[in-house]
């Protein structure tokens, strides 16, 4: 029989966790398989191929495209620097010239009598990849990338804003008070949602590598990813929402943790991909082998709705709110909205009973 | 043949129908459903296939699989004798159409496209605004699965279409699937182009020539293109993605990109009916579209409209307002937004409370009337052609390129969609379809009851007697007729009046310019009906004139719609209550 499929987010004090690091395309691998890393190493590196420059030399000459071998001045496979001559035109009795000069640095790929255009490509942009957490090297992929696996705190959130950044995590009571951490790079986490009131200048968060908040309100996310918004757009700190858009407090056991890991190194990532192949957000802190807590961590499992499970509920009238699962009753049951449905009956943290569709809940993998 | 097992390979989820014979006819034995197992951890489709297989097993008792086989042929009641498939996992087939002109070569490109099941998720033409770096650039972004290059018509000119080549080249875009292969390109433009086409494409494409599929402007030539977009998928798409090789092994007959089966068994319903018909599939992501009007068949995929994953995008395109007018109670536009952003990050959630339901159901409305107007812009006649007018035709003020989607010829709507099929009360279902596609004249409308036409479409393709057997009987839910005549009425009083004939017939019934009042006749059962319309309203026979049809009845009954067409754009509050008492949304 197969099973049915409930969304899981990783909350752990101590796990182990593995990490594919691939690069965007074959390439060579800088470290072995069992070699120690630490998160800012360089474990993969390649070279983008240029891009392809097209150049309209017959239009810029007024030229028929058939004329283009008459007016080349280089040859497909040329090597050329930008301002070179690529090709030019002598107009009566070689008076008036016509000059195509190469907008780019590069080698001619092409020169095409039909259309007239030129290809230059362009010299290649070198790729490497960073370890991003610390840890060890469980496998080379070929020349792709590598599989590491590291010891430490783990929470996934729901939806991200960004890539990956580093930086030391601090807790922020108030976003007032941040203004004055400037000395390095932030991983700010705010335990509740932000609310219009509450954010500052946006000159004040430009500073920070990533802000995790528990929710914010869809308005407020847009004016904080718009990278017109920041002074430098390629500067946006990474954004992490714990629960979702709205006003929520986060859960009480992932602040926990957090607040455990204050003037740590945080390893923060907020790609999201919300269809197949889902892909969320994640914190991760890396342990030393050497702390106590190290020893405990065991993988983790994308979990499963039982009793007893801890589950986020996802669905108003109590959306957001943590509860454990009570009874998994198996009798389809007739909820408000008139559907027959699975449900769950859960007592939330704040003490009472609830029956959730079981499509409503996420369980909390600790 | 006795029993047949089909399978549709989605996104998220696989589903499996089970069809046996039973005194001498085919019928729906049972449907189930399992997670797709495509992604990680998994990756590998047939994990969700097996796992299907055995939902099956357990819902309808027969024995599908023994040891890891499917069991072929049927033996003691044991097993089929046909396994067929569709797919649509990892986002279904996406491609690119690059085109001369964008309301010529790029557009017939992306009917060509859709019509062979594609999503079409960027176009490029020469008159498209952008400069060759921009292309190459949002060609790179977009990372098709192939891309379908067309333009110039046979003997025309060549340089335009080469020079779309060389942005393709430029572009060097890469596979979705296969680090280590090429992309797929299909070159369907002027023939003399094709050489250097090729010449400068295969460095870093697979490129195959097909026929033009405007060789003259006049024409439309797509089967030759639809086919090799067929064959790419299953040899360059299909093989490269995680446990399709088994798949591919496992079926009679290919697999067929979802909505290119759904169009098939649309077709073949349309001619065995001699019927204008349209189906609409509103999904998580994409709303598709399918109309054969007049024996013409075009299919659109609305790409960002949708129920969870595109949500919030139909509440960009739609506006707060369009969503907020089909709510009976306030919302403020901040609650609005956060409501439908939660829907969009958690997509698998199901409304819980009616408020929510009605909210998703507003969406709903929303996306499918966006959807249906991106059908119109591409249902059309071809532009840019000349037309031979005589003297008669000099105060028509007919254009090339007009929608073939005329709504008071429509004979039958078919939806499908968890939001459709899955409502909790058929006639919030019929509400959704009747205000958002603002149907007129007469129309039939019916809903996929399982979500099993593409299942039917890839077994119509060996065998269109069955499918179209199992359709009739099981797969269509008739939710009844809907009358509803065009025009706007100023003053009082009634604008529809219709008397029913004949024994038990129901009483007759007069209808008020913004009424809506529904007639309950059962499935199965039809009726006579002189159904007479005040000017200027108009039911097809011109205004006020009078009408006499046989009217079937469905879950929903008839629905004599009285408030015109086109509906305002806005009304009050509890308007939209009226509305939904009338129609039976609300419990």
């Amino acid at each position: 029989m197969s099973r049915g499929y409930t969304p899981s987010l990783v909350v752990s004090s101590c796990t182990v966790l593995q990490k594919t690091r691939r690069l965007p395309l074959p390439g060579e691998i800088l470290v072995q398989e069992g070699q120690t890393v630490r998160a800012e190493d360089v474990v993969a590196k390649a070279q983008r191929p240029g891009r392809l420059s097209i150049v309209h030399a017959t239009s810029r000459l007024g030229l028929d495209p058939a004329d283009l071998d008459k007016a080349l001045r280089v040859r497909p496979g040329d090597m050329i620097q930008q301002g070179d001559l690529l090709a030019e035109v002598h107009g009566l009795w070689g008076l008036f010239r016509g000059h195509c000069l190469s907008p780019v640095s590069g080698q001619v790929e092409y020169a095409s009598n039909t259309t007239g255009h030129l290809g230059i490509r362009m010299a290649p942009v070198p790729v490497q990849i960073q370890a991003f957490i610390d840890g060890v090297v469980l496998q080379r992929l070929g020349n792709e990338g590598v599989v590491l696996q590291g010891h430490g705190a783990l929470i996934q959130g729901i939806y991200g804003w960004g890539g990956e950044r580093r930086g030391v995590l601090c807790m922020a009571d108030s976003l007032d008070s941040i203004a004055g951490l400037k000395d390095q790079e932030r991983v700010l986490f705010y335990p509740r949602s932000l609310t219009d009131a509450e954010i500052p200048e946006i000159q004040n968060l430009s500073h920070l590598a990533a802000i995790l908040v528990a929710g914010v309100p869809n308005s407020i996310l847009k004016r904080l990813c718009d990278p017109n918004q920041w002074p430098d757009p390629r500067q946006v700190p990474t954004l992490i929402l714990t629960d979702g858009f709205g006003q929520m407090e986060m859960d009480r056991r992932v602040v926990r943790i957090l607040e455990k890991l204050q003037g740590r190194v945080a390893s923060v990532d907020g790609t999201t991909r919300i269809r197949a192949g889902v892909v969320r957000p994640e914190i991760f802190v890396s342990l030393s082998p050497s702390e106590p807590s190290a020893s405990e961590a065991h993988s983790h499992v994308p979990g499963s709705l039982q009793v007893d499970s801890r589950v986020r509920v996802l669905t108003y009238p109590n959306f957001a709110a943590h509860a454990t699962v009570l009874q998994l009753p198996e009798e389809p049951c007739l909820i408000e909205s008139g559907s027959l449905v699975r449900v769950a009956h859960v007592r939330l943290d704040t003490g009472e009973v609830r029956t959730v569709p079981r499509a409503n809940l996420e369980v909390i993998v600790d | 043949m006795k029993a047949i097992l089909a399978t549709d390979c989605g996104s998220t989820t696989t589903k499996a129908v089970l069809i046996l014979r039973t005194d001498n006819e085919y019928r729906l034995a049972g449907s189930a459903q399992s997670p797709t197992t495509v992604e990680a951890p998994y990756e590998d489709v047939m994990v969700g296939v097996f796992n299907a297989f055995a939902e099956a097993e357990a819902l309808t008792g027969r024995t599908l699989v023994e040891q890891d086989r499917l069991l072929r042929p049927c033996r003691d009641e044991r097993g089929v004798d046909l396994y067929v498939s569709t797919s649509s996992a990892g986002g279904g087939l996406q491609m690119v159409v690059a085109g001369v002109v964008g309301s010529m070569s790029a557009e017939s490109a992306a009917r060509a496209a859709l019509g062979a099941g594609a999503i079409v998720t960027g176009v490029l033409s020469v008159d498209d605004g952008r400069e060759d770096y921009q292309r190459a650039a949002v060609l790179r972004e977009w990372k098709p699965d192939m891309v379908l290059l067309a333009g110039g018509t046979d003997a025309g000119t060549i340089s335009h279409v080469v020079g779309m080549a060389e942005v393709i080249r430029s572009a060097d875009p890469k596979p979705r699937f296969g680090s280590n292969t090429k992309l797929p390109v299909i070159f369907a433009g002027n023939k003399d182009a094709s050489e250097e086409v090729q010449r400068i494409l295969s460095p870093v494409c697979e490129v195959q020539v097909v026929d033009n599929l405007r060789p003259v402007l006049e024409e439309e030539n797509l089967s030759p293109t639809r086919d090799a977009i067929h064959d790419f998928f299953l040899e360059h798409v299909m093989a490269q993605a995680p446990g399709y090789e088994n798949l591919m092994g496992l079926v009679d007959g290919d697999i067929m990109p979802t909505p290119a089966a759904v169009g098939f068994l649309v077709k073949a319903l349309a001619k065995r009916r001699s019927q204008n018909i349209m189906s609409v599939d509103i999904g998580g992501a994409t709303t598709d579209v399918f109309s054969v009007f007049q024996g013409i068949f075009n299919r659109s995929v609305s790409a960002n409209l949708g129920m969870s994953y595109s949500a919030a995008n139909v509440l960009e395109e739609a506006g707060h307002e369009k969503v907020l007018r089909w709510l009976p109670r306030s919302l403020s536009q901040g609650e609005l937004e956060d409501k439908i952003m939660n829907k969009m990050i958690r997509p698998t959630v199901i409304p819980q409370t009616l408020e929510d339901l009605l909210l998703e159901q507003s969406l709903a409305r929303e996306a499918l009337r966006l959807s249906l107007d991106q059908h119109r812009e591409l249902a059309v006649g071809l532009k840019g052609i000349q037309q031979n007018r005589t003297i008669g035709d000099t105060f028509l003020q007919s254009r090339t390129g007009a929608t073939l989607v005329d709504m008071m010829s429509l004979d039958l709507l078919i939806a499908s969609g968890g939001c459709l099929s899955h409502a909790p009360r058929r006639n919030q279902a019929m509400s959704m379809i009747l205000d958002s596609f603002q149907l007129e004249g007469i129309t039939q409308v019916a809903v996929d009851s399982v979500f099993m036409m593409p299942h039917l479409g890839v077994l119509a393709s060996l065998d269109r007697e069955i499918a179209l057997q199992v359709m009739e009987q099981d797969c269509l839910i008739p939710l009844g007729t809907v009358v509803s005549p065009r025009g706007r009425f100023r003053g009082n009083g009634w604008v529809l009046r219709v008397a029913f004939e004949g024994e038990g017939a129901p009483s007759p019934v007069e209808v008020c310019f913004g009424e809506i009042v529904l007639v309950p006749l059962a499935p199965g059962r039809s009726v006579r009906a002189e159904i007479r319309p005040r000017s200027p309203l108009d039911l097809g026979e011109g205004k006020g004139r009078p009408l006499r049809r046989v009217l079937t009845g469905g879950q929903v009954g008839l629905v004599l719609d009285g408030r015109g067409r086109p509906l305002p754009e806005t009304w009050p509050t509890d308007q939209t209550s009226q509305w939904f008492q009338s129609m039976g949304v609300l419990p």
